[in-house]
């Protein structure tokens, strides 16, 4: 079977094949570099939610102090 | 096998893996034993298990296991350059949808015709099952290109360019080729990247690998797709056919019952006596010519009808369907018909593709509501022409006269000399005589139409 490979009874056109081939790999990479900035993305809200929360923390404890 | 040969499906001939064949009136698919080995992999892998529990495809019942089936009966062949914009682009998704979940069974769709779609009401329906086959890790979608001319370049000629460029379909029975697309589409598209890597780079390769064909690539094995790629590949069409919408252009038609050519009560009433009698009649089909946007349809339904709901304008059906699909209509299929330039008989030895009054055949009852002063006045259809043309497309016939003095033909009338000396009510009933017997004639209250109920002599 993959030695005939691409033998079949609908014409697939080779153009497309190469077409269809460059279009995945375009997708792939644009995929690539969505997921990377979201990563990155999700990385500096999680830091700046760490942050918030570590400051709400805080200013929790300043607050529970000063009712003390 | 000579008899079975005699009898083929005429559209069934391309795909060597079977056949689809006619035998005492009941329709069956013979499966080659060139396919047998994928046949084996798409019952065993759980496959065509899934796809009948999605209600994906049409049920086949077995016959002589591995060898022939019998197909569930569609109550309507329809083809694409009949459906409306949404029913076309719920089609590709239907397509689609059964190449993501085939590649999870390590199958594929070699083929992505859109003839291979079907619709029972406003639900699309995937009809070849030889169309699986075992997939090959690393290859190409093999139907990619065919995809594209059935399926993508229809919907984005009528998302945005025109919704009548539907028609290229019926004059490229393989698809709209990319080539065309690219250039009918705007330039804008240039900048969409989907529509960029999918049409016109799709059309650049396409046409450059022509110029090569003395040079042609040695080996289109070094061709490699992941499965992950391809899945990608599949989404990213499935995104863009799912953000595809028409225009909201309004036509005369498609705004035809808000402009009320009715008061509300002669309407009701005109309801009524639909209902009454299409009661009386025997066909379980009923073909409702000039249907707008379906209300009569409705009623032909409510009376236990299949109803193949017709109109030739395009945003009226688009309506029509667009309704049925959000009520899950299972009963009403609406299709753009062209009365004065119905579908006609297309492809290889103009019997691939059957025109559209050889589909309904002619024993069905046909609803012919506010349509024959449009095929008198409008498309000069002598009276005479009309009783012998309705006599050939159906067995009854609840059909509406409007008279000369209704406002409707009064507005057809204002812009043209009156010739039509054979229009009138007298020689209406007696041309529709010759061919019918009246079995019911009612006026419709409030107004100058009347309703009759034929039976063809």
């Amino acid at each position: 079977m993959s030695g005939e490979l691409f033998i079949c009874y609908i014409d697939p056109g080779t153009g497309s094949f190469v077409a269809q081939v460059a279009a995945a790999a375009a997708i792939g990479i644009i995929i690539s570099i969505k997921s990377f900035w979201l990563n990155i993305k999700l990385f500096f809200t999680s830091l700046f939610s760490k942050k918030q929360a570590s400051e709400d923390e805080n200013s929790e404890n300043s607050e529970d102090s000063g009712l003390n | 096998m000579d008899s079975i040969n005699s009898n083929l499906q005429a559209s069934s001939f391309r795909d060597p893996s079977g056949f689809l064949y006619w035998q005492d009136g009941e329709l069956y698919r013979f499966v080659d034993d060139s396919y047998k080995e994928n046949f084996e992999h798409l019952l065993d892998s759980g496959l065509w298990e899934q796809l009948l529990k999605q209600n994906l495809v049409v049920n086949h019942k077995e016959i002589d296991k591995y060898k022939i089936y019998k197909p569930d009966m569609l109550p309507f062949v329809s083809y694409p350059y009949e459906w409306s914009f949404s029913a076309l682009k719920n089609a590709a998704l239907l397509t689609l949808k059964i190449q993501k979940i085939s590649l999870k069974y390590n199958m594929t769709l070699k083929d992505a015709s859109a003839y291979n779609v079907q619709f029972i009401g406003s639900k699309p329906i995937f009809i070849d099952i030889l169309s699986l086959e075992k997939y090959v890790e690393g290859t190409p979608w093999i139907a990619y290109k065919q995809f594209c001319q059935h399926f993508l370049a229809p919907l984005l000629l009528m998302s945005l360019k025109e919704y009548k460029l539907q028609s290229l379909l019926l004059s490229n029975i393989d698809g709209i080729p990319l080539d065309t697309t690219s250039n009918l589409l705007p330039k804008t598209t240039l900048l969409n990247f989907s529509i960029l890597t999918h049409i016109h780079f799709n059309a650049f390769m396409q046409k450059s690998m022509q110029a090569m064909q003395d040079k042609p690539l040695k080996n289109n094995n070094n061709l490699k797709l992941s499965k992950n790629s391809l899945a990608n590949l599949l989404t990213d069409l499935e995104n863009i056919i799912k953000s595809l919408k028409l225009k909201d252009n309004k036509t005369v038609w498609a705004d035809y019952y808000n402009i009320k050519n009715y008061d509300e009560d002669s309407f009701e009433y005109k309801k009524q006596l639909i209902r009454e009698y299409l009661g009386l009649t025997q066909s379980e089909t009923v073909v409702d010519l000039g249907a707008n946007t379906g209300i009569f349809s409705k009623i032909a339904n409510e009376a236990g009808k299949y109803v193949i709901s017709c109109d030739m304008d395009y945003l009226a059906v688009e309506n029509n369907y667009l309704q049925l699909k959000k009520e899950k209509n299972r009963k009403i299929l609406p299709l753009i018909i062209d009365l004065c330039a119905p579908s006609p008989c297309i492809g290889w030895s103009c019997k691939e593709r059957m025109s559209f009054f050889e589909r309904t055949g002619n024993d069905k009852t046909v609803l012919a509501l506010a349509l024959i002063h449009h095929l008198r006045i409008s498309n000069n259809v002598p009276v005479r022409k009309l009783a012998e043309f309705f006599a050939g497309i159906c067995r009854e016939l609840v059909i509406e006269f409007v008279p000369k003095e209704d406002s409707m033909v009064q507005k057809l009338l204002s812009t043209r000399e009156d010739i039509f000396n054979d229009y009138s009510k007298e020689i209406f009933e007696q041309e529709f005589s010759n061919y019918f017997t009246i079995v019911k004639s009612s006026q419709i209250e409030n107004s100058l139409r009347f309703l009759y109920l034929m039976e063809r002599k």
